[in-house]
């Protein structure tokens, strides 16, 4: 027998020492991987749009995943070590070079964690095409073919590699710099505990809340906003003095109630005996639950704000018509409305021209050329209901939000372009004007240019059908015949477009002003999602625009929720890890209570109970703290319906508690019983 | 008998949050060949403080401890390893055997640290689980066996490369009465028809009575030398009485 035939019977004999960290590294392997290869995949950056801003959160969320992931194997890599301490202990005391232990357990560690990558790298592809028949349940316009985005797979594959260099090397310098009384003391003394304090608990427990709510206020207080990111740090440190603290819970309960502290005396002191040894993983498992939480809530906020946004919208149908496309006007849609069961009730047709317009900030560098769609004064008032009056040489800039802030609106004269005459010209500017539920805002338009009537029409005159536009808004009923009617539309829209569409309409009265304009035509058969979502001529149906936005909402959703399957995965895995951690080193005080008289049924008691403190700790701390946070950051943004949200969260962090309850439920009859079994075994 | 260990005026101080707390003051002691030494002293004494600096496990803040004339103390890290491998063998109060191997492996394992041929290994793992009788237990594992009978595996295990000292920290600690016995039994074996010396500290004055010696610590320095001339009860006494002395010196 050779030192070879050691390591290889080890590995064998020790192969549930290996499983939960191998499961640990196939899990974070496969995660990252499956995650990557949804996320580089075509049909996926089709959906999101590789330069969108949904695409670009979705690749950073990515991002912090990976850090994430390496600071979990970290984690998963410590408790691993800390299990073959006394093995090294006794390879040293009998006389082995460290470097030669070191050497051993290294070997040990990269069977592991070879096949634990191997394993996540192969179940990456499966995983991925799981949650990609799932996301395919809301697709209507998305081709529905799986394709691999050999890139993330590409990335697990290197983090594994850089992981497994990182640790490898980590544990062979504390393997082989190793103190030997420290390793053989490890598993039998617990640490001392110093400067423990209920205070510091009690001050942690004000300054999570404190420490949201004073972003909150500072966020949006002008003068203020560059501290507000120290009080998300002042709520971070006080998660983490939680969790420092949650060793001294016996020494608050001695204060309020005597008897119940003696009652559980084992129970407290074992817990105070741990002091340090639960900081890092109730803090990491309380902040991964808060962020799984959080991300989806967060991130769905818009989501459902837009739900809410299309329902509330004032038309069931807004429909652009470009004048130079021929074969489509305004007798068209009336006529197909009637094909198609839908009696209109309320009809406005509003006569447009696009203009070029120069969006001036207040830092001028940034002034840029675009466009807007502009309307006559007396055009608007009708659809309004406001009696506006501008001078000839005046115009008024009208935006369909509550909250419009209008920063391209610096300058006291606008400065327009006619792309037909080549006309440069400068109206001054007479209003800013906002108002809710004159336009559909989640439709083509918007805002608009308001112009005097004498104004209007002299431009109008100058300008070709190319630039001129007329917008259908109506309502009608019979709405349940909304989709095919939509359908009939948009398939007169594109004959009239001859098939082809142009993405970037809206430049097309600047690409003078553009130095690197180009006309950007897509066929409409190949992109219909593209269509739905970004052409300005596609006809908006109420009734089917929420569908468009759960097309492209769960395909982003799904990757969040991905996301957030990694950090809650990973906090339950810590909390695991931790649970068995301690229970172990318990053993010999478990038996030493025996000794004194502990009878079965309190010792299984006892157990349960520190089980039930390392597990429901990080579930209660991190999901009041994601509430906490939804429910503060969204009254300050531009979400409107942060009530509901908040009410989302309270749901999803009662569902992850109960799954917390069910994993708990799951492995506490084995970890007892397992306790049970060498508490037993005479010593 | 010839000297088999010499510490000399090994001294070790502490140092917590800038308090010094000096653990061993001047200690000075030997082991003959062939001898069983005990060191007994209340809790605090110094005396598994004294057994890691012997060990090499601790640094000493002045003095020497010289193995069969080598200086542990002053050795780098992998001569260590070279000493406790072929000159020293450890007995632990945990046993510490490991639980992925099954006796003989155990008892093999610091052969094969120090590159025995396999047949040599084979011959001297079966004939220390004889004497040891254990020899049915070869294809068990730790987690098998009564808590006695690990510590005997640990003594064979110890034996193995037939060191020049045994080391045994508080192997009695962990055992019932009948347990310890069967471990002072093997312990008195192995001196007797193995020559083995044997260094241990102890809080047990039953096991510390069949030593040969008992040293005896207080404070950090050696306060008696007890020579056993008698029967292993009365010397039993005599430890008794020292250490009740020492407790009424305090």
């Amino acid at each position: 027998m050779t030192l070879s035939d050691i390591v290889k019977k080890l590995i064998i004999r020790n192969k549930e020492r290996y499983l939960l960290f191998g499961i640990s590294i196939c899990f974070s392997v496969s995660m990252i991987g499956a995650y990557g290869a949804l996320l580089f995949s075509e049909t996926i950056t089709g959906v999101l749009m590789t330069d969108g801003s949904t695409y670009i959160i979705s690749t950073g969320m990515y991002g912090i995943t990976i850090v994430g992931v390496l600071a979990f194997l970290f984690y998963a890599n410590g408790i691993y070590l800390q299990s073959l301490r006394k093995e090294t202990g006794i390879y040293m005391s009998l006389g082995l070079k460290p470097k030669v232990v070191a050497k051993m357990q290294n070997r040990q560690f990269d069977f592991c964690f070879l096949l634990g990558s191997l394993a996540g790298i192969l179940l990456a592809i499966p995983i991925s095409y799981m949650a990609w028949k799932l996301i395919t349940v809301f697709f209507v316009y998305t081709a529905k073919v799986y394709t691999v985005g050999w890139k993330g797979l590409c990335i697990a594959f290197i983090l594994a590699i850089f992981s497994w260099v990182l640790l490898r090397a980590k544990n062979y310098l504390d393997l082989s710099g190793m103190d030997v009384i420290t390793v053989l003391k490890s598993d039998i003394t617990g640490e001392t505990v110093k400067g423990s304090s209920p205070v510091l608990g009690v001050i942690g427990l004000i300054a999570i809340p404190f420490g949201i709510i004073m972003f909150n206020i500072t966020a949006v207080t002008d003068g203020l906003k560059r501290i507000s990111t120290v009080f998300l740090g002042v709520s971070l440190a006080g998660i983490y003095l939680v969790a420092a603290q949650v060793t001294s819970v016996g020494r608050i309960v001695k204060r309020i109630s005597h008897a119940n502290y003696m009652k559980n005396l084992l129970f407290f002191n074992l817990v105070r005996q741990k002091g340090g040894q639960y900081t890092l993983a109730l803090f990491v498992s309380s902040i991964l639950i808060a962020i799984t939480v959080f991300a989806i809530c967060f991130n769905g906020s818009s989501f459902l704000e837009s739900y809410y946004r299309v329902n509330e919208e004032p038309y069931d149908f807004a429909v652009l018509y470009q004048k130079d496309k021929k074969g489509f006007d305004e007798a068209q849609v009336k006529k197909t409305a009637e094909n198609n069961g839908i009696r209109i009730t309320d009809w406005h047709t509003l006569h447009l021209l696009l203009l070029g317009r120069e969006y001036q900030y207040q830092d001028s560098d940034g002034n840029e050329w675009s466009s807007d769609f502009a309307i006559s004064v007396s055009e608007f008032n009708k659809l309004s209901g406001e009696n506006l009056t501008l001078p000839d040489n005046g115009y008024a800039l009208f935006q369909d939000s509550e909250d419009a802030m209008f920063r391209t609106c610096s300058e006291e004269a606008g400065h327009f372009y006619n792309p037909v005459s080549k006309e440069e010209f400068f109206l001054h500017k007479e209003k800013l004007l906002t108002k809710e539920d004159v336009l559909n805002n989640s439709a083509q338009i918007d805002t608009l240019l308001i112009l005097s009537d004498t104004t209007f029409e002299r431009i109008s005159e100058t300008m070709d059908d190319a630039y001129k536009f007329e917008y259908f808004l109506f309502n009608g009923t019979g709405l349940d015949n909304s989709a095919a009617f939509q359908k009939e539309l948009l398939d007169k829209i594109v004959k009239a477009c001859n098939g082809k569409m142009v993405m970037n309409m809206d430049q097309i009265s600047v690409k003078d002003k553009l130095e690197n304009y180009r006309e950007e035509i897509l066929p409409y058969e190949d992109n219909k999602l593209e269509a739905a979502r970004y052409w300005l001529l596609y006809p908006y149906a109420k009734h089917t625009q929420s569908g468009i936005l759960m097309e492209y909402g769960a395909v982003y959703l799904l990757l969040i929720f991905f996301i957030a399957l990694i950090t809650f995965v990973s906090a339950t895995m810590i909390i695991a890890l931790k649970v068995a951690g301690t229970i172990s080193q318990d053993i010999k005080n478990y038996r030493k209570a025996v000794n004194l008289g502990l009878k079965d049924k309190d010792l299984k008691h006892l157990v349960r109970r520190q089980m039930k403190l390392i597990f429901f700790f990080p579930a209660i701390c991190g999901c009041t703290t994601a509430v906490i946070m939804i429910n503060r950051f969204l009254s300050v943004s531009s979400i409107q319906h942060f009530y509901e949200v908040t009410i989302i969260a309270v749901i999803l962090s009662i569902i992850v508690f109960i799954i917390q309850v069910l994993i708990f439920v799951s492995i506490q009859k084995r970890l007892v019983n397992s306790v049970m079994k060498k508490v037993a075994i005479n010593g | 008998m010839n000297k088999i260990l010499d510490v000399l005026e090994v001294e070790k101080t502490y140092i917590s949050k800038g308090n010094q707390y000096p653990v061993l003051k001047k200690i000075s002691l030997s082991v003959q060949r062939g001898e069983f030494v005990a060191v007994m002293g209340p809790s605090g004494s110094g005396k598994t403080t004294l057994l890691n600096i012997i060990s090499g496990f601790l640094s000493a803040d002045s003095g020497s401890v010289r193995i069969g004339g080598v200086d542990i103390l002053h050795a780098d890290r992998e001569k260590q390893a070279e000493i406790r491998s072929g000159v020293l063998g450890f007995v632990f109060q945990d046993f510490m055997l490991i639980d992925g191997l099954t006796v003989e492996e155990n008892i093999m394992l610091p052969q094969i640290i120090i590159g025995k041929g396999e047949n040599e290994i084979k011959n001297q793992t079966d004939s220390l689980m004889n004497f040891f009788g254990i020899s049915e237990h070869a294809r068990k594992y730790p987690d098998e066996l009564s808590g006695g009978q690990k510590q005997r595996v640990a003594i064979a295990r110890a034996l193995s490369n037939q060191p020049m000292l045994v080391l045994a920290d508080e192997p009695t600690g962990n055992l019932d009465s009948k347990s310890s016995k069967a471990v002072i039994d093997a312990f008195l074996m192995a001196k007797k028809k193995l020559n083995a010396t044997i260094l241990m500290v102890t809080h047990d004055a039953i096991a510390a009575s069949f030593a040969d010696k008992v040293i005896a610590l207080s404070d950090g320095q050696i306060v008696r030398n007890l020579v056993r001339e008698e029967e292993p009860r009365e010397f039993m006494n005599r430890i008794l009485e020292f250490l009740k002395e020492v407790e009424a010196g305090k």
